[in-house]
């Protein structure tokens, strides 16, 4: 097995407001190796962006950080501020939700693609030209060199998301984070963008973190996932195994929303009860209020993580029995 | 473009038309310009001679309509005091307002977009605080009080600039940074809000997730996107400097429209009056609609 491009030892993200310490990331240890896809699903506010933008050190500087990310066998925690900034846009790289709004409205499509070859690639301005049409051809962009000279505006929120990606994937970087990158688009290009992921993945070997909470993209795309609850990770394992057979309740309960084709239809299958405060958790399991099956030592005890099979773990009591890893 | 060039043309004419109303009108509010410009003891018949040859005596709606007429064709009367066409005589004191105004921008400018920025990407620090300080006090510091402390230090106890009159550049400094300091922290503001709210932005995140420097996201993208409110804002100040320019001139003896019109109003010369108001006027109308224009050179999304 191929040594991991990415690995995150017990990393902590605590963010000081003026409501107190928000521990939107509370000791996740995680690794990617390259040309893996990644799911990282959970509700919003679990701490899935923070955790982006912890790897790729773009949160304000009051955020505190410990633990290690380790890149290429580097912990990004130690760089400099310009260490960082030439890692990003090259080694590292991420789109982001909301196409429409990603892209300068005041320049054309060409000059930032250009800029960002200018700052991260040494190149020539010609060179520069022919590559940035290049990498609208490898995202499928009909025209391209016409498409150049267009502004953002006179782009669709597929276009856009096409061109984005062609931004963060030009420089082959050894790993794209995506924070939920089709959620702002139509089913049917959703569909497209999310075949384009695969194709880069398979054709540069870029590992891809795919941040979501659409268990349908996570199923089409991802070869592991990590389930996240209120800035922890609280299960992992295959995709397969995850969706066939959930270990933790939340898992579960997730999955159980999922509306199915073909099924009576019933109501559909919320979880009760709401994501907890992160600037104050509870001393036991973060799950616990809202968990069917709550014994008395979740409410005081943070369970560690049981191994649940080669390359699964959830932090669940349910699972004792089978001893912690 | 050509076609919203020429509308916007037709619509400047029409407001300069509205400001014609409003100025002949107010002109003959201050009151008979045959008591100030015919001594004291003249008698009741000099004065309707007088009166008569001014074309005082007719109705007030037909004064207007022969001064609408004449201005139309480029005659806007002739002063009452000097006997010259009242044109002739703002026209010949506007370059030094000009002068004076285009200082006072220029260094306001200069001031006040590099603090501006620099507060905004800075936001919290001391430096932010000082330009939060500078723009509450600049806005609230009468001009003329300003003008005379500034002559006080600078010209009169340090000696180092002369205090009135125009001449070299000397003679601009203390003028110019009497005008522009209003103008000045009004822009500074203006350039840190702006600034704040765009580096909110999407765009601005991406950019740095790609790897950009800072410098490179702040001052060609941040800036240009924040561009269109401080350049209208800019624009509606140059109004600011031209108004503010009376006051100032009145306290460095500076000989440009700002003398003229005050004196103007002391001796009731309507038409000198009515020229220099409406060749301001003209002159933000202009202003403006060069700033409209530039907007679709800054924003690609504006088409005329």
């Amino acid at each position: 097995m191929a040594e991991p491009i990415l690995e995150v030892q017990s990393l902590c993200t605590h963010l000081p407001t003026k409501r107190g310490l928000v521990r939107a990331v509370d000791g996740v240890s995680f690794s990617v190796r390259p040309g893996e896809i990644v799911g990282v699903v959970g509700e919003s506010g679990c701490g899935k962006s923070t955790l982006c933008f912890s790897l790729v050190r773009l949160l304000p500087d009051t955020a505190q950080h410990s633990g290690r990310i380790l890149f290429r066998g580097e912990d990004l925690l130690a760089k400099s501020r310009e260490e960082m900034r030439a890692i990003r846009g090259k080694d590292i790289t991420m789109v982001l939700q909301n196409p429409m709004t990603a892209l300068d409205p005041v320049y054309t499509v060409g000059n930032q693609l250009r800029e960002i070859l200018r700052f991260n690639a040494d190149m020539t301005p010609g060179e520069r030209t022919r590559r940035a049409i290049e990498m609208l051809r490898q995202v499928h962009i009909p025209s391209p060199e016409e498409r150049l000279e267009n502004y953002p505006h006179q782009m669709s929120g597929g276009m856009k998301q096409r061109v984005l990606t062609a931004m963060a994937t030009g420089l082959k970087p050894g790993l794209l984070l995506a924070d939920e990158p089709t959620t702002a688009l139509d089913v049917t290009i959703q569909e497209q963008i999310l075949g384009l992921f695969a194709e880069i993945r398979d054709r540069l070997g870029t590992a891809i973190i795919l941040v979501t909470h659409d268990l349908g993209v996570v199923r089409r795309l991802c070869d592991r996932v990590l389930i996240m609850y209120a800035g922890r990770i609280i299960e992992t394992g295959e995709t397969e195994a995850i969706f066939q057979e959930p270990q933790h309740p939340y898992t579960r309960a997730l999955l159980a929303s999922i509306p199915k084709m073909g099924e009576e239809r019933t109501r559909l299958q919320a979880i009760a009860g709401q994501i907890p405060d992160l600037t104050g958790l509870p001393p036991g399991c973060s799950f616990e209020p809202r968990c069917p099956r709550a014994m008395e030592i979740c409410r005081t005890t943070y369970p560690p993580a049981f191994a649940r099979g080669p390359g699964r773990e959830a932090r669940c009591w349910l699972h004792e029995e089978a001893g912690a890893t | 473009m050509t076609r919203y060039i020429v509308r916007r043309l037709l619509q400047t004419v029409v407001t300069a038309i509205f400001v014609t109303v409003i100025v002949f009108s107010l002109a003959r509010l201050t009151g008979d310009p045959t008591l100030l410009i015919l001594p004291t003891e003249a008698t009741e018949a000099d004065r309707t001679f007088f009166r008569r040859q001014l074309g005082l005596d007719r109705s007030l709606p037909e004064q207007y309509l022969t001064f609408l007429g004449n201005a139309l064709r480029g005659d806007l009367g002739v002063s009452f005091r000097y006997r010259e066409p009242a044109l002739d005589l703002v026209l010949s004191r506007l370059p030094a307002t000009l002068e004076l105004a285009a200082a006072s921008m220029a260094l306001a400018v200069i001031v006040a977009l590099p603090i501006g920025i620099l507060a905004a990407i800075r936001r919290g620090s001391y430096l932010d605080v000082g330009t939060r300080w500078f723009a509450t006090l600049g806005q609230s510091t009468p001009t003329f009080w300003l003008g005379l402390v500034l002559m006080l230090i600078f010209a009169v106890r340090l000696g180092w600039l002369p205090s009135s009159g125009r001449g070299g550049i000397e003679y601009l400094i203390l003028p110019a940074v009497t005008l522009g300091w209003y103008s000045a922290a009004a822009i500074a503001r203006l350039t840190r809000s702006s600034m704040l709210e765009m580096m909110q932005n999407d765009f601005i995140r991406f950019e740095r997730l790609a790897g950009l420097p800072e410098r490179v996201i702040v001052l060609k993208h941040a800036l240009k996107n924040a561009a269109i409110p401080i350049i209208t804002y800019m624009a509606l100040q140059f109004g600011v400097l031209l108004s503010g320019a009376v006051v100032t001139e009145q306290v460095f003896a500076w000989p440009g429209l700002g003398q003229v019109v005050v004196e103007a109003i002391n001796t009731r010369d309507y038409p000198v009056i009515q020229a220099a108001v409406l060749v301001t006027a003209f002159l933000f109308l202009l202003i403006n609609l060069a700033v409209d224009l530039l907007y679709s050179w800054l924003d690609p999304r504006i088409r005329y």
